[in-house]
């Protein structure tokens, strides 16, 4: 089985296929780690994106020293991606539920996820896909900060620019979405 | 004008826009845009939108907690007018700084601050009190409170008056106050404590600190200080703060009043004050305090409680008279008096004063401090003192009470008793009353049938107490029941049901039947008896209603009614019914805010309402839209509670009350994420009261399980805070109650597997901090305990899940470690426990999902440890495990996506035979459509090749890391028995990539694989095409071409509409070199640029160079394309599967190559 270290150790090494392998080994370990999480307390627990991937990141890679920057940066994106079918997962659920979907199904425990404003979850990750296509980098840092829940300051430290080009492209990545959002 | 020809960046654009005042910009982009208006209004659409963006993506998609910061104070800050100076003191709740006032006068002033953390709502309320109260008092004995105010960061502060005194003991003593002087000085501090009795403080630590002379124009004034800081901080007396005090030497306890000393010490009132007084007296007269502090810190905790509460302290003048030679003198002089007369000094009156003041019994002390004040007046004017000496009567009660027998043993064997008692009483009642007409004397009659009613309502009130004091614990509590327990329950139901049904047909039903009613409905939820349990709670809301009409002021049945609603929600949620639950709780909202409005609530009305109120707030919490709702019915419980407890601190179910909203209200802040801190404080104060209750019943086994949960949930918050020390404190201390309630109970199963739970994040928190011995140890112990758990209670869920979620985390900590031996054994207990489990329970889903994990990580352990037939056994047993998932999903009416459930097979699935058996029961499976059938297999194929694929990476790999290519012969000539030919087919070409020396050789290998499985089975399997490119696509390709080509083109006669048997064909007669033929094969569908780079080459090969351009360059923007394509793939495919890029670049780059070489 591949192991995440070892996948990170390619792209530190700038091997892009092992970037897209890594997905599914986080995204399979997000899900079961935020269900659970859901299982595991009492009612009480929210969950939270960066706690989640942080998490996530302790279990599978370990508190390896030496990871360099890349590697790590990679991890988070694919987390972050991760992150965001996740949440689309349950935006989509909430919304099928809430007309007149099948209340009585057994509930999977990630349904339990809280997505506060599922349409517009939704909305932001198809539009997402086209600012990708216009902007890669500016739709990489709405992956990390909407989806993955990190500020826009560890943002700007894994994508190695400066906060105050984080916040500019903070600010036209959502004025560029709202757009497209709304002329949809 | 800008320059054309320089691409305009839209991104700059927009923030350079932004940046402009609105009125600039419209000459601003016409300059940079010039004719595009196209642009322009882009542009303006984007800034516009960027202004105007609202709350759209305010928040991310999942929120996420604020950090909360600390915004501690220190010396040299400045608050307000306030510069700090000195710390003078610290609490639980605050700090107190010495500070200069800087306007408008100069003066120095105490300032007292919260602490950071400390803000909850619950602690601000009560800071806020104190200042209230103090602002309150106006005393020239009690220092003044002289302004509040907020920190920049909203920490509340108060500022008093700075006292800088010596404590009234010290002053004495070195002023030589006679002992009437004592007194009077005495007798101001009284009336300090007087004011604020009259105020409603409570002082609760008086002792010579806290009562300071200062001299004002030469004239001694007292003046107490730290006025009601015990009372705010409502802490409640435990061993430690105790310990603190006397490590400090502080001799807090000396002053301390018995019923301070109880522990589950909430029970004070003004009278708490009057007894410290007394101390203070004493001290004063005598020179020590009533108990020796010497001996009081030699003795233990329980010794030093028992001295306090029990033994008589010597009367003060018998104090002097039997003090030390050296001491009586040292005594004397500082009262200005020889050893003589200090003797006599200390009359008898004095005695009883001292000593009324001192009753254990706060009845029999004075009832205020002016009745202390006033007797000591009396005194000092000579005349008759109230006080007397204690009668012997008295004192026997006290022995009687001393020896209050533990009733907890007895109580268990004593219920089942009364269980009988009360049935034969109510069955004579009712035989009383049957022959009610045959009866002459009517006179005897309605005796009887008081006496019944007596006797019954005594059973009633018997049985009652013991359901609270036992069941109810077993109910509120998610353990397992045992055989004594169940029948407890059993019997204490069907005693329920009688009293229920024996309901006389008056307007006004009994409150015991309602009680009984509802006791009965509780009992049948625990049981499981869901239906009777509904009907129970619907029986009584129906009851309430016939009496609220008819009585609308009839409190208690009110109550009933919301318990039973409440109870029905829990039924609701369970089954998924929100929307009902919310109804429910709707009203049981709008019944308890009408309820608390009155003002003629019972204490136990009050009990019953804040416990409704917070089982309120937990039903709440969950539900968005009633958020605020929730948060009232949790404050609302928490401040019922609390005033219950303050009214009467030592009332046991008004302390689980207390616990208990406090716990819903930590637990409700948890939930929302956002209060992490309330939720901490909250949380404290619940866990402090669990424990003093734990502390008072040891046989209370929810106050050990509560601190438990409580603590797992603190966890969680101090996790969010990141406070990782705090964390793995609070999991110890999880882990110590726990091992102590299995050793006290080790009959619960639940708990067991708590502690397996918290053992297992121990040695995960271990591991991280790279204690592996230590983790080792935490693994050992949580998987035994949990494995005999499993073995003992194989009905208890949570702990075949517990078990299943550690071995898997330990074989994960295994691996990592590099331990693989270990790992493997780890989850072959794994596997055969998961095996029992999923035999057992066929329906527990769950256990499927656990099963597949283990079996995955062990498929691929074996697989990395090239015991590949190990791994194919395995895979099938995965694949049945998924396959019965997948039944149990089907029987749980949930539906499953097939994709998942055949893309969690797949990843596991690495060999020929397990992929037969796949598709076998994909065909079998009658649930999947024919049409989803044909999807699903095509999807499954992919996934199999991908699979296949990594099979032979990962045997590279294996042999890369052994540095032992040689052996990749022997590796994988065995293979192919374990493997099967196709896993053989595909992983052989995978060996050029690191040993080219042996290439024909492999190839011929490859092509004895390809036509031994041609000979094999009849029809060529459907894939084989992909191995025929994956070996075409390299020049460096065959040995053999003419058999290879004979394989082609048998594999097209079989599939002749199959894209990838011709493309297999088309390439083959490319290197074999009858490009004419491949030419005309190609060119039907020069779509695909794998293709249109061979077809270049043979056009190349065959003259045609105007056309091999062409096709080159077709391909080589498909190839851009494709690249591109992927990009923007990955984007938002979990998996995009990958086109073989690299294939592509190098029959590119051969393509190009040849194409010049054959340049005419």
């Amino acid at each position: 089985m591949t192991d995440v270290t070892y996948l990170l150790d390619r792209i530190e090494a700038g091997d892009q296929k092992a970037a897209a392998e890594l997905f599914p080994l986080v995204y399979d370990e997000l899900r079961r780690l935020a269900q659970w999480k859901l299982a595991d307390e009492k009612p009480g627990n929210t969950l939270q994106p960066t706690a989640l991937v942080n998490e996530v990141y302790v279990r599978m890679v370990g508190v390896k020293q030496g990871l360099n920057f890349k590697s790590r940066s990679g991890f988070l994106s694919a987390a972050s991606e991760a992150m965001r079918h996740i949440l689309v997962d349950a935006a989509r659920r909430k919304l099928t539920r809430k007309h007149g979907g099948d209340v009585e199904r057994m509930e999977l425990e990630v349904d339990r996820i809280l997505v506060q404003h599922p349409k517009e979850v939704l909305d932001v990750h198809t539009a997402l896909d086209a600012l990708a296509e216009h902007n890669v980098q500016c739709a990489e840092l709405v992956k990390l900060h909407y989806f993955g829940g990190y500020s826009i300051a560890e943002v700007a430290d894994v994508m190695n620019i400066s906060r105050a080009t984080a916040n500019r492209w903070w600010i036209y990545a959502r004025a560029w979405l709202k757009t497209a959002i709304e002329s949809h | 004008m800008a320059d054309p020809t320089i691409p305009i960046n839209e991104l700059d654009l927009v923030l350079a826009t932004l940046e402009l005042v609105p009125e600039a910009r419209s000459a601003y982009l016409r300059q940079e845009c010039g004719d595009n208006a196209n642009l322009q209004a882009r542009v303006l659409e984007l800034v516009r939108n960027a202004e105007a963006s609202g709350s759209f993506m305010r928040r991310p998609a999942l929120e996420r907690m604020p950090e909360t910061q600390m915004h501690g104070t220190k010396i040299g800050d400045r608050l307000d007018r306030y510069r700090l100076m000195e710390q003078i003191g610290e609490g639980g709740m605050g700090v107190v700084y010495v500070a200069e006032q800087v306007e408008p006068v100069r003066r120095k002033v105490a300032l007292k601050v919260i602490k950071p953390g400390m803000d909850s709502k619950s602690v601000l309320a009560r800071f806020d009190a104190e200042r209230q109260a103090l602002a309150m008092m106006d005393h020239q004995n009690i220092a003044r409170i002289l302004d509040a105010g907020t920190t920049e960061h909203g920490l509340p502060f108060f500022v008093m008056e700075l006292v800088r005194g010596l404590p009234i003991t010290t002053y004495c003593d070195q002023s030589c106050k006679g002992i009437r002087e004592r007194m009077a000085l005495f007798v101001d501090v009284c009336r300090a404590i007087q004011h604020a009795h009259q105020k409603g403080i409570i002082h609760r630590d008086i002792k010579p600190s806290n009562v300071l002379v200062t001299l004002h124009d030469g004239k001694p004034i007292v003046k107490v200080i730290d006025f009601g800081v015990a009372k705010a901080l409502h802490q409640p007396l435990s061993q430690h703060t105790i310990y603190t005090a006397l490590n400090q030497v502080i001799g807090t306890p000396l002053y301390m009043s018995p019923e301070q000393l109880e522990l589950s010490g909430l029970d004070i009132d003004t009278r708490t004050d009057i007894y410290s007084l007394g101390v203070l007296l004493y001290e004063l007269l005598t020179g020590s305090t009533p108990f020796d502090q010497e001996q009081l810190m030699k003795s233990g905790f329980e010794e030093m409680r028992r001295i306090i509460r029990e033994d008589d302290p010597p009367r003060p003048s018998q104090r002097v008279t039997t003090l030390p030679k050296a001491e009586l003198s040292t005594a004397a002089n500082r009262r200005g008096l020889n050893d003589r007369t200090f003797s006599k000094s200390v009359a008898s009156e004095i005695d009883w004063i001292v000593l009324k003041a001192l009753e254990k019994d706060r009845n029999r002390r004075y009832e205020s401090a002016s009745g202390l004040l006033e007797d000591v007046q009396r005194y000092l004017n000579d005349e008759p003192v109230l006080a007397c000496p204690p009668s012997w009567k008295y004192r026997l009660q006290k022995l009687a009470r001393k020896h209050r027998a533990s009733i907890a043993i007895a109580g268990t064997l004593l219920s089942g008793l009364m269980i009988g008692l009360m049935l034969t009483t109510w069955q004579w009642r009712r035989a009383v009353a049957a022959e009610q007409g045959a009866v002459e004397s009517k006179l005897l009659l309605e005796q009887q049938v008081r006496l019944a009613d007596n006797r019954l309502a005594l059973a009633e009130q018997t049985i009652d107490d013991m359901y609270i004091r036992f069941a109810s614990d077993w109910i509120s509590h998610q353990s397992g029941l045992g055989a004594v327990q169940q029948e407890f329950l059993e019997k204490a139901l069907a005693t329920y049901e009688q009293l229920a049904a024996d309901d006389r047909t008056d307007t006004e039903p009994r409150l015991g039947a309602f009680v009984a009613l509802y006791r009965a409905s509780a009992i049948h939820q625990r049981l499981g008896n869901i239906e009777k349990a509904t009907q129970g709670a619907l029986a009584l809301i129906e009851k309430a209603d016939r009496v609220t009409q008819s009585n609308p002021g009839n409190v208690d049945h009110r109550l009933y009614r919301s318990r039973a609603r409440l109870l029905l929600t829990n039924i609701h949620d369970n089954r998924g019914e929100t929307v009902k639950k919310i109804e429910l709780c709707d009203a049981v909202w709008s019944e308890l805010q009408e309820i608390a409005q009155r003002k003629d609530l019972t204490a136990d009305q009050r009990r019953l309402l804040a416990t409704c109120a917070s089982s309120l707030a937990s039903a709440l919490t969950p539900i968005k839209s009633r958020e605020q709702l929730a948060r009232e019915a949790a404050d609302r419980s928490v401040q019922l509670a609390q005033s219950l407890v303050e009214f009467t601190p030592n009332n046991f179910s008004f302390n689980v009350t207390l616990a208990n909203s406090l716990q819903s209200k930590g637990t409700q802040c948890l939930w929302w994420g956002k209060e992490n801190e309330a939720s901490l404080s909250a949380y404290q104060e619940s866990k402090n009261i669990w424990r003093h209750l734990a502390e008072e019943r040891p046989d209370y086994r929810t106050a050990i399980a509560s601190q438990a949960s409580i603590l797992q949930n603190m966890a969680i918050v101090l996790r969010r805070l990141k406070r990782t020390d705090e964390e793995f404190a609070a999991r110890i201390e999880q882990c110590g109650l726990l091992r102590e309630y299995c050793v006290r109970f080790p009959e619960h199963p639940q708990e067991i597997s708590l502690l397996g739970d918290v053992l297992r994040k121990l040695a995960y928190a271990e591991e991280t901090r790279g204690n592996h011995a230590k983790a080792d140890e935490y693994w050992t112990e949580c998987v035994d305990r949990l494995n005999s758990l499993v073995e003992r209670f194989p009905d208890n869920r949570m702990g075949r899940k517990t078990l299943a979620m550690a071995l898997n985390d330990y074989a994960h900590h295994e691996k990592k470690r590099g331990n693989g031996e270990r790992a493997r054994k780890v989850l072959e207990l794994g596997r055969e426990r998961l095996k029992l489990f999923t035999e057992k329970y066929p329906d527990d889903r769950e256990m499927y999902v656990f099963q597949i994990q283990i079996l995955t990580k062990l498929t691929g352990l074996c697989l990395e440890q090239a015991d590949h037939s190990m791994a194919a056994s395995i895979a099938i047993e995965l694949l049945n495990a998924s396959s019965e998932e997948r039944k149990a999903a089907i029987r749980g009416t949930d539906v499953i996506d097939p994709r998942s459930y055949w893309g969690s097979v797949a990843v596991a699935v690495r060999s020929k035979k397990v992929f037969e058996h796949c598709l076998e029961m994909l065909n079998a499976d009658q649930d999947i459509a024919e049409v989803d059938k044909k999807h699903i297999e095509e999807e499954y194929l992919t996934n199999l090749t991908a699979c296949i694929v990594e099979v032979a990476r990962s045997a590279m790999e294996l042999i890369q890391v052994e540095n032992a290519g040689p052996n990749l012969w022997a590796k994988l000539s065995k293979g192919i028995d374990t493997l099967g030919t196709w896993e053989y087919l595909v992983a052989m070409p995978n060996v050029e990539n690191f040993e080219s020396h042996s290439q024909l050789e492999i190839n011929a290998k490859v092509l004895d694989a390809l036509q031994l499985h041609c000979l094999q089975v009849a029809d060529l399997p459907k894939f084989w095409p992909d191995v025929v490119l994956v070996m075409a696509s390299s020049e460096r390709f065959c040995s053999r071409p003419d058999e290879l080509l004979a394989i082609c083109r048998r594999g097209l006669e079989q599939m002749p509409d199959d894209a990838s048997a011709k493309q297999a064909l088309a390439w083959t007669l490319f290197r074999c070199g009858q490009d004419a033929e491949c030419r005309d094969l190609l060119e039907i569908d020069t779509v695909n640029p794998e293709n249109g780079f061979v077809l270049s080459m043979a056009l190349a090969k065959l003259g045609d160079h105007k056309l091999a351009q062409e096709r080159f360059d077709q391909a080589s923007l498909f190839l851009e394309t494709e690249k591109g394509m992927l990009e923007a793939r990955r984007a938002h495919e979990p998996a995009p599967q990958q086109p073989n890029l690299e294939t592509l670049m190098r029959l590119q780059s051969e393509a190009s190559i040849a194409l010049q070489d054959q340049q005419p």
